[in-house]
């Protein structure tokens, strides 16, 4: 029922009073509520998420809360848009890598689809165009190939370059 | 907030694909191949290499090849190293051959080939391509758009001979789509010229072609077995001279799903249509798209159930969309919507089916429009002021047609019903009843209708209140670059001469206008359409 709230608890420790219908935009909360008869009154531990994170997806979840329920997704014929982020969303994920993936883990376990579409789609968005050593830069990425390794890819070309 | 110390490699692999498919494939793997070990191994999966399109489609429909660094990268480092696990192929004419050169592909079983020139089709089917020699037995299913700008008798024959070499080129081809880029109707394939043209192994084929006698020539027997076949024809008429050499009586018991599409009206359908559908007696699916002229009766459920149904006792999936046309000239005995609903309930109840049915005194002639919904056509034809609402969001071309007016509220259902309409067409020449909100004070209770999505607006023997309604602003919002058809007298009149303030601001955005009735411009015309190309006929 619109208004009514029940406690989420962090990894932390701090303790957050959520409305039901927006905590409800978690399938996982959502599940937790309906299949394993929880009563308003107890706490509902989030093991793998902190307070910092978990201010961030009620944030999202306030304002998304009357969202249209997302079209099916038809992967085969989907055209890959990464433009279509609305501006408040973008104002939104302006935050540094560490808690853009932090999010992102929250959102896929808390099983928010539109919030991990999205935040998705913003990392999706740093790849797109880059080389891979662009790429190496940007996420902070080792290069584990051996030189061998390197050296056998650039011979297994080799006969293609002399084409 | 703490800066968090996670990176983007410490995310589980189903979140790095999750976030890998919202790119397209080329950008993943021209992006992460290779960058380390793991990610290397996350986008060779079958996943983002299986099919590749290996093309840029632009905003505005063209076909590019891909940037040269882009294609380098692929053609000198990817694709040899993943070249054992592509399957598919989507290619454009300039880097087809540079692609195909640039590894083998064992497992490739498909490709598409689009926006290939008449030339580069020319030299890759009919050549002696080492390409196709190559890929000879392996490929089983070629989609091909071919863009041709020659419009003579010669291009036309060089393009139905690449058609024909598709099928020696692969010979175990089972399917086939193959189309011009351009729906010009002098572009369509046309069998008239007898090119031979053989597959025994061919199942499916969708093909757009000119005329009704192009469908009997590819169903006399040379696919043999071809049980899909989709087809766009332009003309459904009887053309005598070529009908008897082609064997049409011969049932065609493999069909199992037909698809006919003709944009054009037609006034044979008991003499052309009901004839082949009839030789389909194991059909599935059937999917019928047309307008017919048919003088006395309409086409109804009634004449679907003793022409179509009784004859294809497997039918499980019917879609169609038919309009058909009767001349009267007493107003006896007419059907009302209700009438012809009724006839429907005879298809069965799995089939969702809307219907409209409208006479025109003036004309004397009546229309009966039925269509299964979910409607998935891409234009809608003829709309009256019976038309019953609905959601048509594939449909971006429209027609309106009425010897009643069309008022402000019957454009709001419109755009309800359409919301990505792109090109609307009007003809009506009845003047509207309801014309008192001319300004801005008195048309507040009426919504200034939006077509945000509208580019082609053509006045087709219209009353001039229906080009006030859309360029008077208090009563429509068009957005930039609108082209339209008009009468350049009717226009001069709405406009008071090109000086009216309420229209000034919607002419300001229309970038062509096309005149077919005037010699003489004034020159002031250009002020008060500052963007727009003036073509006259």
């Amino acid at each position: 029922m619109a208004g009514h709230k029940i406690k989420l608890q962090s990894n932390d420790g701090d303790i957050f009073d959520v409305e039901v219908e927006i905590a409800k935009l978690s399938i996982t909360i959502k599940t937790m509520l309906e299949d394993l008869s929880m009563n308003e009154e107890e706490i509902i531990p989030l093991p793998n998420i902190n307070s910092a994170i978990f201010k961030k997806v009620i944030q999202w979840t306030t304002h998304h809360k009357d969202d249209p329920p997302l079209p099916p997704e038809d992967d085969e014929n989907r055209e890959k848009n990464t433009n279509d982020i609305s501006s408040w969303d973008q104002e939104f994920l302006k935050v540094d890598q560490g808690t853009l993936f932090e999010l992102i883990l929250a959102a896929n376990y808390l099983d928010i689809k539109g919030l991990l579409d999205v935040t998705c789609t913003s990392v999706a968005n740093m790849i797109k165009g880059k080389t891979s050593e662009e790429i190496r830069q940007t996420f902070n990425i080792k290069n584990d190939f051996t030189p061998q390794e390197e050296e056998q890819i650039k011979k297994e070309n080799e006969w293609c370059e002399n084409k | 907030m703490e800066h968090s110390f996670i990176q983007l490699i410490d995310l589980p692999d189903e979140i790095l694909v999750n976030i890998f498919k919202k790119l397209n494939d080329v950008e993943v793997l021209y992006s992460l191949m290779g960058v380390n070990q793991r990610l290397s191994k996350i986008v060779c999966d079958s996943m983002f290499t299986n099919r590749l399109t290996l093309l840029r489609y632009l905003w505005n429909g063209f076909i590019f090849p891909l940037s040269r660094i882009v294609l380098d990268r692929f053609c000198l480092q990817i694709l040899p190293e993943i070249h054992h696990k592509i399957q598919w192929l989507n290619l454009e004419s300039l880097s087809m051959e540079r692609i195909l050169f640039a590894a083998d592909y064992p497992n490739l079983r498909g490709l598409g080939l689009y926006n290939i020139n008449q030339k580069t089709a020319v030299h890759f089917f009919m050549g002696e391509q080492i390409l196709t020699r190559t890929f000879k037995n392996q490929i089983s299913t070629v989609i091909i758009t071919i863009s041709n700008k020659k419009e003579d008798l010669s291009a036309k024959i060089e393009i139905m001979t690449v058609c024909s070499h598709i099928f020696t080129a692969f010979p175990n081809l089972l399917y086939l789509n193959f189309h011009q880029s351009s729906d010009r109707q002098i572009d369509r394939l046309s069998f008239d010229c007898q090119i031979p043209m053989f597959c025994s192994t061919l199942l499916e084929l969708h093909i757009k072609v000119q005329r009704f006698d192009d469908i009997l020539y590819l169903l006399d027997g040379r696919f043999n077995k071809l049980c899909i076949f989709y087809v766009d024809v332009i003309n459904i008429a009887c053309t005598r001279t070529s009908l008897p050499m082609i064997n049409n009586n011969e049932r065609l018991s493999n069909m199992k799903c037909f698809s006919m599409t003709s944009s054009c009206e037609t006034c044979f359908y008991d003499e052309l249509i009901v004839p082949l559908l009839q030789r389909m007696l194991n059909l599935e699916k059937l999917v019928l798209n047309f307008a017919a002229n048919c003088q006395k009766t309409f086409i109804d459920g009634n004449n679907l159930k003793t022409n179509i149904f009784n004859h294809m006792s497997r039918l499980n999936i019917f879609t169609f969309n038919i309009r058909s046309k009767i001349s009267f000239y007493d107003q006896m005995n007419l059907l009302s919507n209700e009438d012809i609903k009724n006839t429907l309930t005879n298809l069965g109840d799995d089939y969702k089916i809307n219907c409209c049915v409208d006479y025109f005194p003036k004309e004397k002639t009546g229309q009966c429009h039925i269509y299964s919904y979910p409607y998935s056509l891409t234009y809608y034809d003829n709309i009256t002021n019976n038309f019953s609402g609905g959601l048509f969001k594939y449909v971006h071309n429209v027609s309106l047609f009425d010897e009643r007016p069309f008022e402000h509220e019957f454009f709001i259902r419109i755009t309800h019903a359409f919301p990505f309409l792109k090109q609307l067409t009007i003809n009506n020449l009845t003047p509207q009843n309801h014309k008192q909100y001319e300004n801005l004070n008195n048309n507040q209770d009426l919504p200034i209708i939006k077509y945000p999505y509208l580019t082609e607006l053509d006045f087709i023997d219209v009353h001039d209140d229906y080009i006030e309604q859309f360029l008077v602003n208090t009563k429509t919002y068009l957005s930039n670059y609108i082209h339209t058809i008009i009468d350049y007298n009717s226009l001069q009149r709405v406009t008071h001469n090109f000086t009216r303030e309420a229209t000034r601001i919607n002419c300001y955005k229309f970038s062509r206008l096309i005149f077919c009735d005037v010699l003489d411009l004034p020159k002031h015309i250009v002020d008060y359409f500052p963007h727009a190309e003036i073509i006259i006929f």
